[in-house]
């Protein structure tokens, strides 16, 4: 019997593997288990990278959702600055998959939380979304009440997704005590304030990250049955960690956790995948690594691969250019890298 | 005597049509007018202080309207721009969309309940409105006569649509009717009025809002300044199309001609 190394293809051997095709793509890197056509509805969430994903997919010709829409004609940086049209809702970013398992809960069961309110200069902020209104809200109240509006307008956009796209950003969280919530940014970065006896930092396991996404793809079947999860890893490297460790090993361990994490999940799963962008913009082999000369954004151009990936995979192709009234910031709104500031 | 030129969209042929009708009604103004549909009134480049039209469409009109394909701004001692993008009809674009939590039809609200509208914050909804305003034609014209003059600049903006709103099923301002049977329609004007008055003086321009009498119901025109309106045409006298709300008539023109010279001239407008 011939040994089971003998009939693969190409893509299996690294010699062959690496090799890139005529767009400079390497073959079979990603091979879809299901595929996006112009019906098909997606919906994005995840860490920053998530953003360059959405707004591709904005310019491909297939169904992306958004049930919290920017305005029509809503200039591109203004809704940008408050959170529309980056993600199928205004959930801002999500950078872990506890903080989305809490948001897929939420959204069964509304009860927004006084206590997750963070004030500064009198403003208030949704410490959920810390980012999706630059200059706060005018009260607590006003807050909860906006966040009612976007659990309703969350619990519709699940209801209608088929493939939801999450991006794994950090395995690195905040945790407030009282109420178990996994926060987007430690507090005291946007707003509100660090407590040391309240917020506890928590790191994330490869266990913890496989059990979350169990319960995502489980929670979004409750909402749409056979809605498929794409898993993505965000090749964007931690601006800070908090775990004593270099930023870089902190960064390592955290992708390989993310990695690993979700190779496992979608292994023998049928309706969850995995989309290697985060190989494309790393790996020299795809060319990379693709990072700006922050050597932490990506650049442009391993955006452009990623996504060219992506689109020739599925046979997607860009639509006509839609008028904007202004161009749109080119780097994703990141809170995490607001802890660059704190920087020595 | 104050030689003043008036650019305008649509929107100055009621005071151009008023104008011609009585040219010595206002003695303290010379009044030279010059329109233009669209954005075409951005259709040009300076020449020092002459305003030199690159397309067709600005030269011809300037020809038609002032006697010369070119204007030298230099003649002038002040400015005013009607219309230009500028005009309630932005709370209603807005307000067809949108709601915030400060609007009166929102007390007591549920916002779990599902809607067609988005819930947003006033800091987004006054960004949303002071991008346009910032943007529009009558703020980019202003920026240019500031910048190569330095002479005072009104901004009028484009009057409130005609009270027969309130008993029409479809139109494309209808959020405004809505608005106003929600009770509405104070805070939107209010909102509109401080924040075009906002960002046109940062754009050096002086926003000075339809006179107080044409207003009714806060976000509307008494429509006997609308009724028989003349539409902006630099080769005749065209009527308005007879389903048309949203443009001034002759009587409105010289409303704004009054307002004009009351303001520039020291008196109350």
């Amino acid at each position: 019997m011939p040994h089971p190394y003998r009939d693969l293809p190409a893509k299996a051997f690294w010699r062959n593997g690496i090799l890139p095709n005529s767009d400079g793509l390497l073959a079979g890197l990603y091979t879809p288990k299901f595929s996006i056509t112009a019906d098909t509805r997606v919906a994005t969430a995840g860490s920053c990278f998530a953003q360059h994903i959405g707004d591709a997919l904005r310019h491909a010709d297939c169904n992306l959702i958004m049930t919290e829409p920017p305005l029509r004609r809503m200039p591109a940086a203004v809704a940008r600055a408050y959170g529309y049209g980056i993600y199928g809702a205004r959930y801002g970013n999500i950078y872990t998959p506890r903080q989305l398992v809490e948001l897929l809960e939420e959204v069964q069961a509304p009860a927004p939380d006084p206590t997750l309110v963070w004030a500064r200069n009198g403003r208030y902020y949704d410490a959920l979304r810390p980012a999706i209104e630059p200059n706060g809200f005018g009260s607590v109240q006003e807050v909860l009440d906006h966040r009612k509006f976007h659990l309703t307008r969350v619990s519709q956009l699940l209801e209608q997704t088929d493939i939801f796209i999450f991006t794994l950003g950090l395995t690195e969280a905040w945790i407030d005590r009282p109420t178990g919530r996994t926060l987007p940014v430690c507090p005291g970065v946007i707003a509100g304030e660090y407590d040391p006896a309240r917020h506890e930092l928590h790191q994330f396991s490869h266990a913890e990250i496989i059990d979350d996404l169990t319960h995502i793809s489980n929670i979004l079947q409750q909402f749409q049955a056979g809605t498929k999860l794409l898993l993505t890893v965000s090749p964007v490297p931690l601006t800070a960690t908090a775990t004593g460790q270099h930023v870089l090993a902190a960064t390592t361990e955290a992708k390989a956790n993310l990695r690993a994490a979700a190779g496992a999940f979608v292994q023998g799963n049928a309706i969850a995948d995995y989309f290697p962008a985060y190989e494309i913009v790393t790996s020299a082999v795809a060319g990379g690594p693709w990072f700006a000369e922050d050597q932490r954004n990506v650049a442009p151009e391993g955006v452009a691969r990623v996504m060219q990936t992506f689109f020739a995979a599925h046979a997607l192709r860009m639509k006509a250019a839609e008028p904007q009234d202004d161009a749109p910031d080119e780097d994703p709104y990141c809170e995490e890298a607001l802890l660059q500031v704190f920087a020595p | 005597m104050i030689r003043l030129c008036i650019f305008g969209t649509s929107h100055l042929a009621a005071p151009w049509s008023a104008y011609r009708a009585e040219p010595n009604a206002w003695p303290d103004l010379d009044i030279t007018f010059v329109g233009a549909t669209g954005r075409r009134l951005l259709e040009h480049r300076m020449d020092g202080a002459r305003m030199v039209p690159i397309s067709a469409d600005l030269q011809h009109n300037m020809q038609r309207m002032t006697g010369s394909d070119t204007l030298d701004l230099d003649q002038f001692d002040a400015f005013a721009i009607i219309g230009g993008d500028v005009g309630s009809h932005m709370i209603g674009y807005v307000y067809g969309q949108v709601r915030w939590v400060g609007l009166p039809s929102m007390a007591g609200h549920d916002f779990a309940k599902p809607v067609n509208w988005t819930l947003m914050s006033e800091a987004a909804v006054d960004a949303v409105l002071s991008h346009r305003i910032t943007h529009s034609l009558a703020a980019c014209l202003s920026d240019i006569l500031h910048e190569n003059t330095g002479k005072p600049t009104l901004s009028i903006p484009a009057p409130r649509p005609s009270n027969i709103l309130m008993s029409m099923d479809k139109h494309k301002l209808l959020a405004q009717k809505q608005a106003i049977r929600r009770g509405d329609g104070a805070t939107l004007d209010a909102k509109y009025k401080s924040l075009a008055t906002h960002c046109l003086t940062k754009k050096n321009a002086r926003f000075v809002d339809q006179p107080d009498y044409t207003i009714k119901l806060h976000l509307l025109t008494r429509s006997i300044y609308m009724e028989d309106a003349i539409r902006l045409s630099v080769d005749g006298d065209i009527p308005q199309p007879e389903a048309d709300i949203l443009h001034g008539n002759l009587s409105y023109g010289v409303a704004v001609l009054d307002q004009i010279n009351a303001v520039l001239t020291g008196g109350t407008g």
